[in-house]
């Protein structure tokens, strides 16, 4: 049985943002990659295969990020265009494949989602996203150790 | 006169030595948990306490709100001395603990017993709120110790200069490792607003402290131990020692930090808008006056940077209590006359602390800002990619002139680097031209140098251009020009100052949000580390079921 991880949904959204920047997209990029896949998230469905598939393809994300900064049709290419509609437009209603939004709740194969506040990923899923989250963080050194926080390493007093 | 025309500009207070030299007030958060703890007369139990001769064991606190349980399960462990670090990068501590949603099970505690004493290291539920953990003050420690077993106070100037028997280094929320998310209990009313229940985990870890302390003076020596006499004991309060991770914070929530600053301005408009000052508003506030002296008194540091300030501070006092005894209170907009004094006698922490002290007398009028305090951040602020690039450049002059000014081809001015270690991810702050390996791991909590670049290549196209097409060609500038156009509706968002300047003093950040926490006597231990004293004078929990007033302990020695 594949094991399940569970993380708050605003862990989960920062490690997303996290994961993004180390995949090479630029910040507010990143920002809105993961203000997309928690999204999905917060209404328990994990998308998250797909949405890391994509960080391989910057362009993806930029012309993600065009879509919801100029809005001019409610043409959805792709499962995460659904997340850019609401995101411009919550009053909105729009369909693709599995997916319904009705204006206030997701709709996933005829059944409402409930909200939640909790990110269920499997291991492997939480190790790819990892390994892209700890492309962000500078490797250990004594340098870095003893001077980048401005504190000692023992404190006794 | 209009509170509007009375508000201090965000030019003026959002500058790093302002923000360096703030000091608590009615809206800080541990002042308004305390607040609406006696006003529900919350109730207070003691439900557990284990623990060995060793120190080592378990304990639970529970505070009821007419709702609601919390519980602070602590864990207490027998540390050797030379693992004692109050850094991110520890790994065992004095204590461990965790706020539950409510009243634990012994499975809950078994489960938790597995993750809490290792912290970072550690998975919690959505039924954990907090996680936390202390350190002993071995300055105090032993010394308490030892005169309770031998049936002794311990020396009250002693206990005031140290101020704490443990100190925190850590207090987590908002769904780290995690626990519930923000989301889960920012509707209760007692959490809604900022850092509620942070400060209720504080608040009982301080009580646990106590018991633990009297418990192991017991333990030592059962025929002669005594408890703490209870003035005594109000003067210990909880130390926290906070490195850089509170730093970028302050960058990383300009929606929040707006409403904090804001409800604080408008706050002391409100009260130079005062036309006349009542005999007992003017009393209240002579009586807090009076308390400054051996406030300071206890107010110890070593930094050559607070003792400098803390000197100043003194003969701001002496000013402040000169000037009073002629002031008379009796002329119109009495506090707005007081506050334009300070600002041509007083130095910038002078005139911080009298505008946190003109608002004691006036909950009445100011304490309702607090409920303005939060923000939803769950949404991200929308682009409007129709604006015009003359549009977004006009924005950035009006409200990032100050980063625009700054000479960016001068090395002084990024000196420096945010970045995150991977050891256990501790923020850090470096020196970009001795590590330039930094730059591939740099964050966004440069919000001048950014503007500066993004306004540059602002300059190319055609003012006409929508700025969505510039973000699609230059998405290396989305994140600051989003920060912009957030900014610009919110003047309070921003510090008006470059936060990788070579003379950047990463304390005065954290003293900042840890003023907004109700934090005093800070105690910089280096540029980028202070220590500081939460809830000391304040009454205990059962003090304050008793109708102990939560407000007039402040400003304590």
């Amino acid at each position: 049985m594949r094991k399940e991880i569970e993380l708050s949904l605003n862990e989960y959204e920062t490690l997303l943002n996290k994961a993004a920047v180390g995949s090479g997209l630029p910040w507010g990029v990143a920002e809105d990659a993961a203000a997309c896949g928690a999204w999905f998230m917060s209404f328990g469905v994990n998308e998250l295969d797909t949405w890391i598939a994509q960080l391989n393809d910057n362009s993806f994300w930029i012309n993600y990020c065009k879509k919801i900064d100029q809005p001019n049709s409610n043409e959805l290419d792709n499962v995460f265009d659904l997340a850019a509609s609401v995101y411009v437009n919550p009053d909105t209603r729009v369909k693709l494949n599995k997916y319904e939004w009705n204006g206030q709740a997701l709709i996933v194969d005829g059944k409402m989602q409930l909200p939640s506040f909790r990110a269920c990923l499997s291991e492997q899923q939480l190790k790819k996203l990892n390994e892209r989250a700890n492309k962000t963080y500078a490797p250990a050194t004594d340098e870095s150790r003893l001077s980048g926080a401005g504190a000692g390493l023992s404190d006794n007093d | 006169m209009g509170i509007s025309n009375l508000k201090r500009s965000a030019e003026k207070v959002m500058r790093l030595d302002r923000m360096g030299s703030m000091h608590q007030s009615r809206l800080s958060f541990l002042r308004q948990f305390l607040r609406r703890a006696s006003n529900e007369n919350w109730k207070f139990n003691r439900d557990l306490f284990e623990i060995n001769a060793n120190g080592v064991g378990r304990a639970l606190y529970r505070l009821s709100t007419p709702l609601r349980d919390y519980t602070l399960i602590c864990f207490s462990h027998d540390l050797p001395d030379e693992k004692r670090s109050d850094r991110v990068i520890a790994s065992a501590w004095d204590a461990t603990f965790t706020l539950y949603d409510g009243r634990p099970t012994l499975d809950d505690l078994e489960r938790l017993e597995k993750h809490v004493p290792y912290q970072e290291e550690g998975r919690l539920t959505q039924n954990e709120l907090c996680l936390s953990r202390a350190n002993r003050s071995v300055r105090l420690w032993d010394y308490v110790l030892n005169c309770l077993s031998n049936g002794n106070q311990p020396d009250l100037d002693r206990v005031r200069d140290v101020g704490y028997l443990m100190r925190t280094t850590a207090v987590y929320g908002s769904g780290k490792f995690g626990s519930a998310d923000r989301r889960v209990v920012e509707n209760r009313e007692e959490a809604n607003s900022p850092f509620q229940l942070e400060m209720m985990t504080v608040y009982l870890i301080r009580t646990f402290v106590m018991d633990l302390i009297e418990h192991l003076a017991k333990i030592k020596n059962p025929d002669t131990a005594v408890k703490l006499d209870s003035f005594i004991r109000r003067s210990f309060g909880v130390g926290n020692s906070t490195g850089l991770g509170m730093a970028p914070f302050l960058v990383n929530h300009p929606r929040l930090i707006h409403n904090w600053f804001e409800a604080k301005e408008n706050a002391i408009a409100t009260v130079k808008n005062v036309q006349s000052a009542t005999q007992a508003e003017v009393s209240k506030f002579k009586e807090l006056v009076s308390r400054l002296k051996p406030h300071l008194k206890a107010w110890q540091s070593e930094h050559p940077i607070q003792i400098e300030k803390n000197l100043v501070l003194g003969q701001d006092i002496k000013k402040l209590e000169s000037k009073l005894k002629d002031f008379s209170f009796g002329i119109y907009f009495p506090w707005k006359l007081l506050c334009d004094w300070s600002e041509t006698e007083l130095s910038i922490e002078g005139q911080e602390m009298l505008n946190s002290l003109i608002l004691e007398p006036y909950g009445c009028l100011v304490d309702n800002f607090g409920d303005q305090m939060s923000c939803d951040e769950a949404t991200l602020f929308p682009i409007d990619g129709e604006m015009t690039i003359a549009n977004v450049k006009s924005t950035i002059e009006k409200y990032y002139s100050w980063a625009l000014e700054i000479d960016w081809l001068d090395p002084s001015s990024d000196a420096r680097a945010w970045y995150t270690s991977e050891e256990k991810l501790e923020p850090r702050l470096g020196e970009r031209y001795e590590m330039p390996e930094l730059n591939d791991y740099e964050q966004a909590l440069q919000p001048g140098r950014d503007v500066a670049r993004a306004y540059k290549d602002l300059c190319e196209p055609e003012p006409t251009n929508t700025l969505a097409n510039f973000l699609k060609t230059h998405p290396e500038h989305r994140h600051i020009i989003r920060r912009c156009l957030t900014c610009s509706e919110l003047p309070f968002s921003e510090i008006r100052d470059n936060t990788i300047d070579s003379s950047m003093l990463p304390i005065d950040m954290l003293r900042a949000k840890l003023s907004f926490f109700g934090a005093c006597h800070f105690d910089p231990r280096s540029d980028r580390w202070v220590r500081i004293n939460m809830f000391k004078g304040a009454p205990f929990p059962d003090e304050l079921s008793s109708g102990s007033d939560p407000e007039n302990w402040i400003w304590a020695p």
